[in-house]
């Protein structure tokens, strides 16, 4: 019991001395071993970005009973990372006649001025397929994409609530030209034909677009 | 006249294009080897390496891949954590600018596109915030709401409370007013345009998605005053994405 106790006194006596001797030999302010890594200056590059794309497209577009016409369209679109955009869509096309006043022989549903159709989305696009693709022995980047918003078609002197989904391809022949073919469809509802019904229109455009 | 306005800013970026050249940001591998990709993208296949001291011009940024040129005529895209592992002129490692969390909590600017609601009708809305304080802003709106019996266009004017605004997932409180231009659409009753004063309260949450992007989620209820006697309840939900900087 004593020499249980003594031994403990015993490494009290010493052991304090000895640790504080310990902590205070190694010190902090002069390491035992010199780390090797030099402290080095760190640079914060700001990198120009080239995020957006701009650009104008044609090319055919139905409206349901008002036959196939020519469309005319802009765009610009935010890559927001590798793999999705953000993209505002702008287009313009005149429809045509129905079969009802072509062969009918009724009186014209709408107003000249009132055939000419516009419309203005928002959309969300997911580059499904990128990859390289072999045109006449060069290679090019591009990708498969899908996109689908919302936004307003103004269509027979109306403003009408619409949705758009579609997918396109996009060839990039320069880091900053991108060449677009895009299909999409187009839905909205009108009652121009009498009753409300959910119009689905088909869209194919060629487009080219820059990035800045 | 739009399609020509597109096409100068077109020729415009075609100008621009070849000025960049001039300022390029010259990094060196510090690494044994840096890969190069053939797009800006991880599912492009590494065709090239550039090895160790070699040096590098940096070109661009796009989606968070950068296109570099490297002696000998090569080039590709670099992922942004690569070329953080080369080193600047003089050997300091380099560090990009990034958009942090701080600069979220900071945010002095929001421009928010939301679809949504407005009492049945399908909503589109812009709005354009600035935050005057870290916890206050003071946000300005318009709406185009497109119903299957009458349109209606808002433009408002909201104090926004965000208690949280450093939260990834922040809530907040809307209270504010505008007018509400209300327009039958059916062509028996003679359309007339008709305009109320409005006043609002809602509460919504943003979450801090990537960079500078948020997606915002909000409800609100308003209150048309309609006549003297007589107020009119609407409600108003709406979802999207906005950006801040």
């Amino acid at each position: 019991m004593e020499s249980r106790l003594r031994r403990l006194l015993l490494m009290l006596a010493l052991g304090f001395p000895a640790l504080a001797t310990a902590a205070s030999g190694s010190g902090y302010g002069e390491p035992v071993v010199e780390p090797s890594v030099e402290r080095r200056e760190v640079a914060v590059a700001a990198i120009d970005d080239e995020n957006f794309e701009l650009g104008l497209s044609a090319g055919l577009m139905n409206v349901e009973d008002f036959g196939t016409n020519s469309v005319r369209g802009a765009r610009l679109a935010y890559h927001v990372a590798d793999w999705a955009f953000v993209e505002a869509l702008y287009g313009e096309t005149t429809v045509g006649l129905t079969s009802n006043e072509r062969y009918g022989g009724v009186a014209p549903l709408l107003e000249p001025e009132q055939r000419r159709t516009t419309y203005l989305y928002v959309t969300l696009g997911w580059n499904l397929l990128p990859g390289e693709v072999f045109v006449a022995g060069r290679t090019f980047t591009g990708a498969l994409y899908l996109s689908a918003g919302a936004g307003s078609v103004e269509f027979a002197g109306d403003r009408l609530s619409a949705l758009v989904y579609g997918f396109g391809y996009r060839l990039l022949p320069t880091d900053w030209l991108a060449l677009h073919l895009d299909a999409r469809v187009h839905s909205f509802d009108s009652d121009i034909q009498g009753e409300m019904r959910t119009m689905t229109n088909l869209e194919t455009a060629l487009g080219l677009t820059f990035f800045f | 006249m739009k399609p020509i306005l597109a096409l100068l800013l077109l020729l415009q970026c075609l100008w621009l294009a070849p000025a960049r050249a001039d300022e390029a940001l010259r990094l060196q591998v510090a690494e044994p080897y840096l890969d190069l990709r053939t797009g800006p993208g991880a599912h492009f296949p590494v065709t090239q390496v550039v090895e160790r001291g070699e040096w590098i011009t940096v070109e661009g940024e796009r989606g968070g891949w950068i296109r570099v040129t490297a002696p000998g005529g090569l080039r590709g895209w670099v992922s942004r954590a690569d070329l953080e592992r080369t080193l600047a002129e003089g050997g300091a490692a380099v560090e990009l600018a990034r958009v942090t969390g701080e600069d979220y909590a900071r945010r002095r600017w929001e421009l928010g596109f939301l679809a949504g609601a407005f009492e049945g009708a399908d909503l589109y809305s812009l709005s354009l915030a600035f935050a005057f304080q870290r916890n206050l802003s003071l946000e300005v709106g318009v709406g185009q709401a497109l119903g299957r019996y009458s349109d209606s266009a808002l433009a408002t004017v909201a104090l926004i409370s965000q208690p949280f605004p450093r939260w990834r997932l922040s809530p907040y409180f809307v209270i504010g007013g505008g007018t509400v231009r209300s327009e039958p659409r059916t062509v028996l009753i003679r359309a007339e345009k008709q305009d109320f004063n409005a006043a609002h309260a809602g509460i919504g949450v943003r979450a801090h998605l990537t960079r500078r992007f948020m997606v915002r989620l909000e409800y609100k209820s308003h209150v048309l005053f309609v006549s003297d006697e007589n107020n009119e309840e609407m409600t108003e939900w709406k979802a999207g994405f906005a950006v801040f900087f």
